[in-house]
């Protein structure tokens, strides 16, 4: 087991190596002069070569990503050039809002798409079946930011109820106001939710299909331990998994969501260091948010491996 | 097992030739005849079969048309594509016309959905929309479709060291999510419409390669590659001739669900401003757009969003229904992402 | 007679609706009596599952029982409610399933699974529960049982779960067992030892059981009365002595003269013509009347009744009292001889090893040998058929991807037709590869499903004879096709639409298309039904005494190769333990291996007696193989701590006959035969004797 994890482990450092060379490949090969691009046309040379320096631009390339690999590797990612701070604690505080509101999603999505694809995987066929699966598949084929302009209109504009735009204060955090999560919340929450939704349907459905099922029916067990005890057991572990990509799937989920309710969060930060070729800025957003989506996979796989007696290490 | 049993019909009904299905869902002679892995065991019972027969099956397209749940969406489709190849000539305007002083106005005789901030005229931009959203996603499709096949089925079928070093690599770029890693690569290369397309290709490379290689990895299973391999016959060989006539219908369902992941992305680029550029007409730039006056001038938003919902819908219930004439299982769900 | 305890009236069932309406039971009806085990058997798609689930009250997604009643101790199990259902699955009906690895909860331990049933059924506390399985595991001589039960299905062999499989179904002594096909899947020394605790539980409770098989060896071993299956009807309906000795419907006639035999092993098969009907193309008549050689107008015209042979003995046909099993009246096939001529194929210690890697990490150190197959040499003759015998994990796998060069690192020598063969294909050349083809075990795998026929085998034509036969390359396809007897209409087929005997010859064709020397058939008819089965078989014969042919013919089938092949070797954990001409090796001197082989196979003879040799625990794995002699850990006649601690040396017992063991060959020939006559045989052995060149008893 011990060895598993190790080797995940290793997996994992080995990813982020190949994510930090493409990374700092990308942003060492955007078009044209990287600093001259950042400033605009009307820059003097000086300010360029200045801020080439800055850059470390006159260094090796290699040498550059040593140097970074060496910061990131301790947390320091350099200073954000559009905003003038440190990257390292502005992803953090920005982290932070991004949790809350991919942790309510989940946490609220889970159980509910859980129950529901038990439901539909069930009764696979019936009424219940049918408007589980065209809801979820509805659900998937939303683009976020078409559910989030849809809810601004209903709740926001039309009710006013709810506030359209999530913007806070530097000095806020989301719980202070917890009425600017709840739209971008929902909206997040309506896309994982068809998702897992559908996948936990997939994954009963064929577990009701297997002999071990049939076996247990043919004991004479009632129907609802065939269910919960044989079953949803078997059922469930491949959710782990799901889960996981849905983690992945949320984050580019919150790209558009923050964008949407101006949510200060990393994936509103990523657009920004995006559109503003912040470099330093894009490298650590990229580089975290790889990192946690792999790190949600390893997470997944250690809990199957443990929760799986047939792999045991 | 899940492609390979049911392949033989369904390849072939997809070349227009039409045969028999010769195994009884749902009855148990032929539900369990599994045996355990390694060598042959002495089962006796492992082939069912029944003789030739030549009662036909509907073809695919037959069986499309007579299932609703697939016939209405391919029809939706159907329709998407019509209106991208005439749009310019069903236009009320040109999509970039500016009507000054005529801006936000609401739904009117002369707009239909009404007007944007330039007085342009929305229902020809939604029609003129579809155009490019079509081109994207079909192309990026076609791309990351086309070269994830060949990954996957070299990686598949060669196994061993091969298969570990580019899985590993699919799984690094995978570990990107695909929005992120599209907006990287448009960094690079630019917005342009070229450019999304190279970028959803991208994206979709690994994801289709690890699909495909997993039905690669179930066909080669089969003794006929040994066979091959035993006359002697080179990878490539195997590769196109052995193996893709084989994969055709996870290739066709997996192009088709790609087709609605790629909308969705395309679309969600748009939005972010990073996707097809202005003035050409865009889904997402015009909801992005929209958005800021959505108090005032909601038909701005809400025409694209109901344009794109149902594309989009319409591709995932056409894919899923597709999946389930064309696959045994259905649709592999959690493999996408 | 007392009241059965299950008893079938007039049953029918079938799938689907409408138009696309399967029929796959129809008109089924017997009883079983309490203490009596129902033999029930048939081909695949007979519907004997299906009548098996139905007398559990299970009947599957989409299928239902449209007429008819089945009564287990007088209620109508057809009709029941769930509820009362429940109360007798598993209590009183219980079943034991063909695949126990899938019909086990792999999360759930063995034990948990049982003492569920336990905890339902009787009410039993956990305690008293988990005692109960303890007494079940013993009673199905399952090792250390207190540890077992904590066990995951995956951790135990094939063998040891279909005992979890038996002692769940014993857990509530039931009234009714069910077995759909519980030795299936399991290799031939496995399958004798659960076919031993079968009859063992048999003798202990008062159970009625029906025994659901394809296997008419196993039948004869296991079974009170046999209930014959064909298309969805009963064929035949008789006590098991009486059925293997007059059987009286043409289907059943027809199945024992196609079963290969070890005990009337000069007999030629004789294939039921035709192939098996689909479930639900039945339209009228007497179902088996297009393969039937008795049948005539009436047959097509109106439905056979049951006729009544005796009391005890039924038959679904009009003449039934023409049918006989004609045996004693058909060509006996000459005992095969060794032809005398230089090898065409010589192996020469032949090693395959592989490295497993024990560690998780990648860059792990800690590897372990494999030892796949070590050390083998043979050789094979012009026009001669060696036979290579063992169970799964033996190396003979690895050994015939060896032979075609499939397999890296190997070992030895390769000699064809005098010339070395290089281990990786590629590097043979083109003439090599001609000489040398393969047949392999399951056409429905071996032939590409998205190619026609005519693909199929002109592929071989093409690469290796295409100067040859360049501008007629259709009018050969056809020629090939013909000498396996398929009509030229089947080259723009493709193998879906061909039934499982017609595509494995068109497998055979493919091999034959290259015009090989030497060809390497692969377990070639153990997929196929037993009725189609004798067809191949002869195939192979006739090709091989028209053209020529040497074959390597790989099977655990002792039978088939009994039938077949000139000479047997006999493999076990990679070793040759074995080799000679097949009538010697079917008799003492036998290799303890072979004797307990022989002892195993289930003979569809009623009136031969087989020694009960029976080999205890799994084979062991290929990567810890056990000191000195390979057979030693299983091995019921070794001799003492020489067969730890040394490899045992070839013996020659003449004619080419050798024996790898410590045991002095004149003991080893002093050893009773196998398989013996029983004492006052009936007559059809009798009869069977004096027709054959040897005894019976070989
Ligand atoms: S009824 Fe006729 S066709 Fe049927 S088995 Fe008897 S003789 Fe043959
Ligand atoms: S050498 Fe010993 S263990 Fe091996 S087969 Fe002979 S008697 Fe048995």
């Amino acid at each position: 087991m011990l060895q598993f994890i190790v080797r995940r482990l290793a997996f994992l450092v080995f990813t982020l190596l190949i994510v930090s060379v493409v990374i700092f490949s990308v942003t060492e090969v955007l078009p044209g002069n990287a600093a001259r691009s950042i400033l605009g046309a009307e820059a003097t040379e000086q300010s360029v070569a200045a801020l080439e320096e800055r850059l470390g631009l006159d260094r090796p390339a290699w040498e550059r990503y040593v140097d970074w690999l060496f910061g990131a590797a301790q947390g320091d990612f350099g200073e954000s050039l559009r905003m003038n701070v440190p990257v390292g604690p502005l992803i953090l505080e920005r982290l932070g809002n991004s949790l809350a509101l991919a942790g309510m999603a989940l946490l609220i999505s889970v159980p509910i798409a859980i129950t529901l694809g038990v439901i539909a995987g069930l009764r696979q066929g019936k009424p219940e079946d049918h408007a589980i699966s065209v809801g979820t598949l509805a659900g998937v084929s939303m683009p976020e930011f078409v559910v989030g302009v849809v809810l601004i209109l209903v709740f926001a504009s039309t009710l006013s109820i709810l506030p359209a735009s999530s913007l806070m204060e530097p000095d806020q955090n989301p719980f202070s106001n917890p009425a600017i999560l709840v739209l971008p919340a929902v909206t997040l929450l309506a896309v994982t939710l068809a998702h897992t939704t559908r996948m936990t349907r997939a994954s009963m459905i064929s577990v009701m299909q297997t002999d071990y099922v049939r076996t247990a029916l043919l004991k004479g067990l009632p129907w609802r331990r065939v269910v919960l005890r044989h079953a949803l057991p078997n059922a469930l572990l491949p959710t782990i998994t799901i889960i996981a990509i849905n983690i992945g799937w949320m984050i580019g989920g919150l790209i558009v969501v923050e964008t949407v309710f101006s949510y200060p969060g990393l994936g509103q930060l990523t657009i920004r260091a995006i559109t503003n070729r912040d470099v330093p800025l894009m490298q650590a957003v990229a580089l975290l948010i790889t990192f946690i989506y792999a790190f949600a996979n390893l997470i997944a796989d250690v809990l199957y491996t443990i929760l799986n007696p047939r792999i045991r290490y | 097992m899940l492609y390979q049993q049911h392949n033989p019909e369904r390849q072939r009904a997809l070349g227009g030739i039409t045969v028999h299905h010769s195994t009884i869902a749902g009855s148990h002679e032929h539900g369990h005849g599994g045996q355990p892995p390694g060598e042959p065991g002495p089962d006796a019972n492992a082939s069912y079969d029944y003789g030739v027969d030549d009662t036909e099956t509907p073809s695919v397209f037959r069986q499309i048309i007579r299932t609703p749940g697939v016939a209405i969406p391919g029809a939706i489709l159907l329709m998407f594509l019509l209106i991208a190849v005439v749009a310019p000539l069903i236009a009320p305007y040109p999509p970039t016309e500016f009507h000054s002083g005529r801006s936000y106005e609401g739904p009117s005789a002369d707009f239909l959905l009404g007007t944007d901030q330039f007085g342009r005229d929305i229902l020809s931009r939604v029609l003129v929309g579809t155009r490019s959203i079509f081109l994207v996603s079909f192309s990026a499709t076609a791309f990351g479709v086309l070269l994830g096949t060949l990954v996957g089925l070299t990686a598949g079928y060669y196994g061993g060291k091969t298969d570990e070093i580019v899985m590993r690599i699919a799984d690094a770029v995978m570990s990107f999510p695909s929005l992120l890693l599209a907006l990287f690569v448009l960094t690079m290369f630019g917005p342009a419409v070229i450019n999304v397309i190279i970028a959803i290709g991208i994206v979709f490379i690994p994801r289709v390669a690890r699909i495909i290689r997993s039905v690669a990895l179930d066909i080669r299973t089969n003794q006929f590659i040994q066979a091959a391999e035993a006359r002697g016959e080179r990878g490539v060989y195997i590769i196109l001739r052995e193996m893709l006539p084989n994969a055709w219908p996870p290739i066709i369902v997996e192009s088709s669900i790609r087709v609605s992941y790629a909308i969705l992305i395309s679309a969600s680029l748009g939005f972010l401003g990073l996707g097809v550029q202005e003035p050409t007409p865009d889904w997402g730039l015009m909801i992005s757009q929209g958005r800021n006056v959505i108090a005032v001038a909601p038909w701005n938003v809400l025409a694209p969003a109901v344009a794109i919902s149902a594309l989009v819908i319409s591709t995932n219930l056409f894919a899923d229904g597709l999946s389930r004439i064309l696959l045994a299982g259905g649709r592999v769900e959690g493999a996408n992402e | 007679m007392s009241n059965p305890v299950l008893s079938i009236k007039d049953l029918h069932l079938s799938y689907g609706s409408g138009p696309a309406r399967v029929r796959a039971v129809r008109g089924v009806s017997f009883d079983i009596q309490p203490g009596e085990v129902l033999g029930v058997v048939g081909e695949s798609g007979c519907g004997k599952s299906t009548v098996g689930f139905a007398a559990m009250g299970y009947v599957a997604p989409g299928g239902q029982i449209t007429h008819g009643e089945i009564l287990y101790q007088g209620h109508n199990i057809a009709t029941m409610r769930s509820r009362d259902l429940q109360r007798l699955r598993g209590k009183e009906i219980a079943m034991v399933f063909q695949n126990p690895l899938t019909s086990l909860n792999p999360s759930m331990t063995v034990g948990e699974q049982i003492i569920e049933v336990l905890e339902h059924h009787t009410g039993m506390r956990e305690s008293e529960a988990r005692q109960r399985v303890i007494d079940l595991f013993e009673s199905v001589y399952l090792p250390s049982p207190e540890e077992t039960m904590h066990r995951y299905p995956h951790q135990l062999s094939g063998g040891q779960q279909q005992r979890v499989v038996i002692a769940m179904a014993m857990a509530c002594d039931p009234a009714l067992l069910i077995m759909d096909e519980p030795t299936t899947g399991l290799d031939v020394t496995t399958e004798a030892t659960i076919l031993d605790l079968i009859a063992e539980l048999k003798e202990k409770t008062s159970a009625a059981i029906m025994y659901i098989t394809h296997n008419l060896g196993v039948i004869a071993r296991v079974a009170d009365r046999v209930v014959v299956m064909y298309s969805g009807e009963v064929a035949e309906e008789a006590p098991v002595g009486e059925i293997f000795a007059t059987p009286r419907h043409p289907y059943t006639t027809g199945l024992m003269g196609a079963v290969p035999d070890v005990s009337r092993a000069n007999i030629a098969l004789r294939p039921i013509p035709g192939q098996l009907p689909r479930p639900g193309s039945y339209t009228g008549g007497c179902p088996f009347a297009p393969r039937c050689s008795y049948a005539q107008d009436v047959c097509t015209e109106s439905h056979p009744p049951l006729e009544e042979v005796n009391d005890r003995h039924f038959a679904r046909c009009f003449f039934w009292d023409q049918v006989s099993l004609k045996r004693e009246e058909v060509e006996v096939v000459p005992e095969a001889q060794k032809p005398q001529t230089d090898p065409v194929l010589k192996i020469d210690n032949l090693k395959k090893y592989y490295e497993q890697s024990l560690g998780i990490l990648p860059w792990s150190s800690k590897k372990r040998v494999v030892k796949a197959v070590d050390g083998v040499s043979f050789e094979i003759g012009e026009q001669e058929t060696l036979a290579l015998v063992g169970e799964s994990g033996c190396g003979k796998t690895t050994l015939s991807s060896a032979i075609v060069g499939l397999t890296d690192d190997v070992d030895g020598e390769m000699l064809l037709d005098g010339k070395k063969l290089e281990p990786r294909v590629k590097k043979r050349p083109m003439s090599q590869r001609q000489q040398l083809q393969i047949v392999f075990q399951n056409p429905d795998s071996s032939l590409n499903p998205a190619h026609t026929i005519y693909e199929i085998i002109s592929r071989p034509l093409k690469l290796f004879r295409g100067e040859e036969v360049k501008g007629r390359v259709k009018d050969e396809v056809v020629s090939i096709l013909e000498s396996v007897n398929l009509h030229e209409s089947y080259l723009w087929r493709y193998p879906s639409q061909l039934s499982g005997g017609e595509k494995q010859r068109v497998a055979i064709a493919r091999a034959l298309a290259a015009n090989p020397k030497v060809i390497i058939c692969d377990e070639p008819v153990s997929a196929l039904d037993v009725s189609v089965q004798a067809t191949v078989l002869n195939l192979l014969k006739k090709l091989q005494e028209e053209d020529g042919y040497s074959y390597l013919f790989i099977s655990h089938d002792l039978s088939v190769v009994r039938y077949l092949s000139n000479r047997v070797m006999v493999m076990y954990l990679g070793h040759i333990m074995e080799i000679g001409p097949t009538s010697e090796v079917f008799h003492p001197p036998y290799h303890p291996y072979t004797e307990a082989l022989t002892s195993a196979i289930p003979l569809p003879n009623p009136q031969i007696e087989q020694a009960q040799i029976r080999l205890q625990g799994a084979v062991p794995s290929a990567a810890n193989p056990p000191s000195g002699c390979p057979f030693q850990t299983r091995c019921p006649r070794k001799i003492g701590s020489i067969c730890e601690e040394e490899f045992p040396p070839m013996q020659d017992a003449g004619d080419g006959h050798q024996i790898r063991c410590h045991i002095p060959l004149d003991e080893l020939k002093a050893v009773e035969p196998v398989i013996r006559m029983k004492k006052g045989a009936a007559r059809d052995v009798e009869e069977v004797a004096e027709h054959s060149e040897q005894p019976v008893s070989d």
